[in-house]
C-alpha cells in the first residue's frame, strides 16, 4: 500500500508523501514530521481562552499510525514540537513520553524550532535527542527555518505552507501542504490545530496534500 | 446625563452641538467626550470625577462596567440619551447597549432615558428593545414632518434592450461631471468600495484640475485619510467625494449640496438616508440624483420614490439573544464589579433581547465562561473567573487588562495591511486579491496606482507606479440584495406599467424593453409567478422570478434544483440576480400541476436547504466573529501590530476543533443559527415559498431569451469565462437578440 502513495526523488533519495501529514525517507528508513505544537490547546487555556482538549490525543494516533505504515527506524521532528511553556503541562509531557517509552527500538531526533525554545527544551524526555541542524548523506540539510544553504537540498518546516485552490467563479479551498521546490521541501504542519498560511508555487514546484485520510500531489 | 452615540466620529460633532447650547443656558456644566481614543489622561480624570454630561459610545460603556467603582459613579446618574438608535439595533452593537442600559438601570434609582431615531419600517419595536421590561411605560414622540426629497433620475441616451449588470454607469460620466461641476460639493455614492475606485479614477482623468479637491472615501482605505476626507468636507473644501456606505453616517456635512447615487440602491432607507446627506439645513430640500447602471435600475429608482411617498421604510430586525455577547458582557462585569449569578441572570432578563433566555442557556454560558464549557471538564490550567461563596469576579489582573481590550463585537478582517516603503499606511485589502499578484504588478488602490514591492507578515509594501492603470481589487461581500420593501414597490411598478395611464418617467423611458418582454412572454403582475422554459443547444433553461433578491434566489434556486433532481436525476447550472434566478439543465421538466405542487411544498423546506447549501462551510466563517466576541480569538493590543504568538487560531479552526471535541457547544448552535436567518434568509424563503406556491404560475415557452432572463444568462456565463472572451460572446448574443427583436418591430 506504500507502494501506491505519491513519491518525490531528490539527489538519488526517495521521499513517499504520507496521508498522516509526514514523509518517509526510504533509504534513510526515516520519518520526517514538522510543527505538531503539542499543548497548543492548554496554552490557549491558561491564557482563558476556553478551548478544549482532544486534539493531542488524535495527533498521537496519527503518529503512531505513519509509525506503523512505514516501520521506520529514525523519527524527526523538524521543529516546534511543544507549542509555549505555558502549554507544557504534565499531562501533555507525560502523554507524549508514555508514548516514546512504547517505541524503544526507535530514534527519536528534535531539530529546534522557535517555539521548542519558548517552551524550554524537552529535557524531560532523555530520549528524545536535541540538535540546531543536521546534515544527512553530505547533501540534505535539515532545519526548522525556511532559509536555503548553498550547497544543500534544505528540508524544513515552520511555515505552515497551504494553497489555494481554485474553483470555478469565487469558489476557492485553501489547503494545507507540503511544498518541494528546487533547492528546499517546506513540510505540512503535523498538528491538527494549526493554522496556516499561504503559498505560491513556482512553475516545477511539487506540492502533497494530507488531507482527511488521504494524499494527493500537484505538480506546478 | 450619558449620551450614547454609535460613532466616535459623530461623538465629536455632538461635543460641539452640546457644547454651544450648554455654553449659553446652563454655563456651569461641563461636557465631555469618552471614546477609545480619549487619552490615558482624560480617562483618569473622568475615573474620578464624571462631567455633567458625558458622551460616549456603546464599547465605551462597556469598558466603562468593566472597572471597579463603576456603581459608584453612575449612581447619581439622571439621563440617558441613545443617539441614532436605528444604527444600533440590528447588530449586535445594538445588543451591547441593551445589556449596559440595564447595568445602569441596576445601579441608578432612577433614570429617564430618550431614544432618538430615524422612521423605521417598526420604529415601535426598535423603541420596545431600547426599554426592554419597561416599554410599557414609553412616549414616542414624532417630528411630524419628513424630509423633502427630490429624486431625479439621470435617463441614459440608448435604453439597453438586454441589459446585464457588467457596467458600472461610466457611460454616464459626462452629465454625472456636468452635475458635480454646477454644485458647490458633491458626495457620489457607489454600491461597492470596486465602484468607487474606478468613478474616482474616470472622473480623474476628465477633470485633472480637480486633482485635490475630489476625494476617495471606503471602508478599507486607512483611517487617517478617511478623517482627512471628512474634514475637507465639513469644511467646505471638497468639490465631490466619491464614497460607499462608509459615508451614510457620520458628521454633518452641511456644505454638501448634492448627492449623486449610482446604480440602485436596493433599499428605500438607504436612499433616503443618503439623499438626506446633501441639504442639511432644517427646511432644506433634499435633492439626489440617481445613474442607472444598467435599464432594469430605472424600475428600482422609480420603485423606491414611490416607497419613500408612501412611507414603506425597511424594518431592522433586533438580534435575539446572542450567547458571544452575553458571554463577554458576564466576563465584563465580573472584571469590573463582579456578580452573583441569580442576580445578573434578573438583570439581563429585563433587556428585550434576552427576555427569553432559559436558564438552562444561562447556566451554559455562565459555564463557559468560567469552566470553558462542559467540553473542558476539569483543566487545572484553565481559570478566568472565580468564584467566592458566589460572587464572581475575575482576579488575574493580565486577563482584566486583555479582556477589556476585547470589548466591542466589531470583527476586524484579517487583512493585508498597504504601506508605503516609508510607512505611510494606505489601508487593507483582501488576502485573496494580493495572492493574485506578483512583486513588481501595478494595482489601483485608495485613488493611486501602486505598484507591489514585497509581501512581508501581512503587509504589502508598496512604491508609486509610473504605469497609468492596473486591476482594481474587488472586496467579497459587498454587494446587497434587493429589499424586501423595494421588491414589492418593483412588483407594483411593472403592473402599474401595464394597467396605469401614466406610469412615470423611467418606466416610459423603458418602455422599449418591457414591450419587447410583453411580446415575447409577459411582465408578471402581483399575484403571478412568471416561469420561462427554452431549450438551446446549452441545454433546457428554466428562468423564475419571485422578485425576492439575490441572496434569497440563491437559496431557492439551490432548493428547486434539488427537487427537481428529485423527480429526474439531472446536472444544473445556476445564475441568480434581484429579480430571479435561472436553472440550465441537461433534463427537460414538463412542470404539470403535480411536479409544481412537489417542487413548491412547503415541507421539510429547512432541512431541503441544509442539505443543498454549504452551510458548514458558512458557518465556519460566521464562527469569526462569534469567536472573537465570546473571547476565544484575542486580536491583540490597539495600536500594536504585536500579537502574542502563542494565541493565534482562526475561526475556522476553533470552529474544527469545537464541533469536534464540544459538539454541544452553544456558540457553534449559533453560528448555524446565524447562517439559516442572515446569510441563507430561511424566514424570507419560506414567505417566499409560500407565495410562490399561492401564485398563479405563467409558464410560457419563450421564443427567445427575453430582456428579463438575459442578465442571468450572462452572470452565469461570467462564472465560466474570461472577461474577454465574455465580452465578444455578450456581444454577439445581442446582436443576435437584436436581430429577432427588429423582425418583430417590424412584423
Amino acid at each position: 500500500m506504500i507502494n501506491d502513495l505519491p513519491q518525490i526523488k531528490i539527489k538519488d533519495s526517495t521521499f513517499i508523501a504520507l496521508p498522516q501529514k509526514a514523509f518517509f525517507w526510504v533509504e534513510e528508513f526515516t520519518l520526517l514530521l514538522s510543527d505538531i505544537h503539542f499543548g497548543k490547546t492548554a496554552t490557549f487555556r491558561a491564557a482563558g481562552i476556553a478551548i478544549p482538549e482532544g486534539s493531542t490525543t488524535d495527533d498521537l494516533k496519527r503518529l503512531s499510525d505513519a509509525v506503523e505504515l512505514t516501520n521506520a527506524k529514525k523519527i524527526i521532528f523538524l521543529g516546534d514540537l511543544i507549542h509555549h511553556r505555558t502549554g507544557k503541562t504534565r499531562l501533555i509531557t507525560e502523554q507524549l513520553k508514555n508514548w516514546i517509552e512504547e517505541r524503544p527500538d526507535k530514534e527519536f531526533i528534535l531539530i529546534t524550532g522557535n517555539h521548542d525554545k519558548s517552551s524550554d527544551g524537552i529535557s524531560e524526555i532523555p530520549q528524545i535527542k536535541v540538535v540546531d541542524e543536521l546534515i544527512i548523506r553530505n547533501k540534505f540539510l535539515l532545519r526548522h527555518h525556511p532559509e536555503s544553504q548553498k550547497g544543500f537540498f534544505v528540508i524544513c518546516g515552520h511555515l505552515h505552507p497551504a494553497v489555494r485552490l481554485r474553483g470555478t467563479g469565487h469558489d476557492s479551498l485553501r489547503l494545507a501542504c507540503t511544498h518541494f521546490s528546487k533547492n528546499m521541501a517546506v513540510l505540512q504542519a503535523f498538528g491538527s490545530f494549526t493554522g496556516t498560511s499561504i503559498i505560491r508555487p513556482e512553475p516545477g514546484d511539487t506540492v502533497f496534500m494530507a488531507h482527511d485520510g488521504e494524499v494527493f500531489s500537484i505538480k506546478y | 446625563m450619558l449620551w450614547i452615540t454609535p460613532l466616535r466620529a459623530l461623538a465629536n460633532d455632538t461635543l460641539r452641538s452640546l457644547k454651544t447650547a450648554v455654553d449659553e443656558l446652563c454655563p456651569w456644566f461641563s461636557v465631555e467626550l469618552r471614546t477609545g481614543d480619549s487619552s490615558q489622561s482624560t480617562r483618569k480624570r473622568q475615573a474620578e470625577k464624571l462631567p455633567t454630561i458625558f458622551i460616549t459610545t456603546p464599547e465605551s460603556l462597556s469598558l466603562m462596567i468593566s472597572y471597579p467603582g463603576f456603581e459608584e459613579r453612575f449612581r447619581s446618574l439622571k439621563v440617558v440619551v441613545v443617539d441614532e438608535w436605528h444604527e444600533l439595533i440590528g447588530s449586535k452593537r445594538g445588543v451591547l447597549t441593551e445589556l449596559g442600559l440595564a447595568r445602569i438601570r441596576t445601579v441608578t434609582e432612577d433614570i429617564r432615558l430618550w431614544g432618538v431615531s430615524a422612521t423605521l419600517g417598526n420604529t415601535k419595536k426598535a423603541l420596545e428593545v431600547l426599554l426592554g421590561r419597561w416599554s410599557e411605560e414609553a412616549v414616542m414622540i414624532g417630528s411630524g414632518k419628513g424630509k423633502n426629497i427630490e429624486i431625479v433620475t439621470l435617463l441614459p441616451e440608448i435604453i439597453e434592450r438586454f441589459p446585464w449588470a457588467g457596467h458600472l454607469g461610466i457611460t454616464m460620466l459626462n452629465p454625472v461631471i456636468d452635475i458635480i461641476e454646477s454644485s458647490n460639493s458633491t458626495l457620489l455614492f457607489t454600491n461597492t468600495r470596486y465602484q468607487a475606485e474606478i468613478w474616482y479614477h474616470k472622473i480623474l482623468d476628465e477633470k485633472i484640475e480637480w486633482a485635490g479637491i475630489l476625494g476617495l472615501h471606503h471602508g478599507s482605505m486607512d483611517k487617517e485619510s478617511r478623517t482627512a476626507v471628512e474634514q475637507l468636507l465639513s469644511k467646505g473644501k471638497m468639490k465631490c467625494v466619491v464614497c460607499t456606505s462608509s459615508l451614510d453616517l457620520g458628521v454633518d456635512f452641511s456644505p454638501v449640496d448634492t448627492v449623486i447615487q449610482i446604480g440602485s440602491p436596493k433599499g428605500i432607507a438607504r436612499l433616503m438616508q443618503r439623499a438626506g446627506r446633501s441639504g442639511h439645513q432644517p427646511g432644506a430640500k433634499s435633492r439626489l440624483y440617481c445613474v442607472p447602471t444598467n435599464s432594469f435600475e430605472l424600475v428600482e429608482f422609480s420603485a423606491a420614490r414611490s416607497g419613500i411617498e408612501k412611507g414603506k421604510i425597511e424594518p431592522r430586525t433586533p438580534i435575539e439573544k446572542p450567547l458571544d455577547v452575553l458571554a463577554q458582557h458576564i466576563v465584563t462585569v465580573a472584571t469590573g464589579e463582579g456578580f452573583r449569578s441569580d442576580d445578573l441572570f434578573e438583570e439581563v432578563k429585563t433587556t428585550h433581547s434576552f427576555r427569553n433566555l432559559s436558564e438552562q442557556e444561562w447556566e451554559w454560558t455562565m459555564e463557559f465562561v468560567i469552566k470553558g464549557g462542559k467540553a473542558l471538564k476539569a483543566y487545572p490550567e484553565y481559570s478566568k473567573i472565580r468564584s467566592e461563596e458566589g460572587f464572581y469576579v475575575v482576579e488575574n489582573e493580565t486577563l482584566r487588562r486583555r479582556h477589556r481590550m476585547s470589548i466591542g463585537t466589531i470583527t476586524s478582517e484579517t487583512e493585508v495591511v498597504v504601506k508605503f516603503m516609508n510607512g505611510g499606511s494606505l489601508g487593507t485589502l483582501e488576502e485573496n486579491f494580493v495572492s493574485r499578484l506578483k512583486p513588481g504588478d501595478s494595482f489601483i488602490f485608495s485613488g493611486r496606482v501602486l505598484e507591489y514591492h514585497k509581501l512581508v507578515d501581512m503587509v504589502l509594501y508598496v512604491k508609486k507606479s509610473d504605469k497609468k492603470n492596473g486591476p482594481v481589487p474587488q472586496w467579497g461581500g459587498g454587494r446587497m440584495p434587493l429589499s424586501t420593501e423595494l421588491a414589492d414597490e418593483v412588483r407594483i411598478k411593472l403592473r402599474e406599467f401595464q394597467t396605469a395611464g401614466n406610469p412615470g418617467i423611467e418606466m416610459s423611458a423603458i418602455s422599449p424593453l418591457l414591450d419587447l418582454q410583453q411580446k415575447w412572454s409577459v411582465i408578471p403582475m402581483e399575484d403571478e409567478l412568471l416561469i420561462e422554459k427554452k431549450k438551446t443547444t446549452e441545454g433546457f433553461h428554466l428562468f423564475i422570478y419571485p422578485f425576492e433578491g439575490k441572496l434569497v434566489h440563491e437559496g431557492l434556486s439551490a432548493l428547486l434544483a434539488y427537487r427537481l433532481s428529485q423527480i429526474q436525476s439531472a446536472t444544473f447550472s445556476i445564475s441568480t440576480n434581484d429579480y430571479g434566478f435561472e436553472i440550465l439543465s441537461t433534463q427537460e421538466y414538463e412542470l404539470d400541476n403535480e411536479q409544481l405542487e412537489w417542487l413548491f411544498a412547503k415541507e421539510n423546506i429547512v432541512e431541503d436547504v441544509l442539505e443543498v447549501t454549504n452551510s458548514t462551510e458558512m458557518a465556519q466563517r460566521k464562527f469569526r466573529d462569534i469567536a472573537r466576541i465570546a473571547g476565544l480569538v484575542f486580536q491583540g493590543y490597539p495600536g500594536s501590530s504585536k500579537k502574542p504568538k502563542q494565541l493565534q487560531a482562526s475561526g475556522a479552526l476553533l470552529f474544527e476543533v469545537l464541533s469536534k471535541y464540544d459538539p454541544g457547544n452553544l456558540l457553534i448552535k449559533q453560528a448555524e443559527m446565524e447562517v439559516l436567518e442572515t446569510q441563507l434568509e430561511v424566514s424570507r424563503l419560506m414567505d417566499a415559498m409560500k407565495r410562490m406556491r399561492e401564485s398563479r404560475k405563467s409558464i410560457i415557452d419563450v421564443p427567445f431569451i427575453t430582456p428579463m432572463a438575459f442578465p442571468l444568462m450572462v452572470n452565469r456565463m461570467r462564472e465560466k469565462l474570461t472577461s474577454e472572451k465574455l465580452s465578444d460572446r455578450i456581444a454577439k448574443l445581442i446582436a443576435n437578440l437584436e436581430n429577432a427583436a427588429e423582425k418583430e418591430d417590424f412584423s
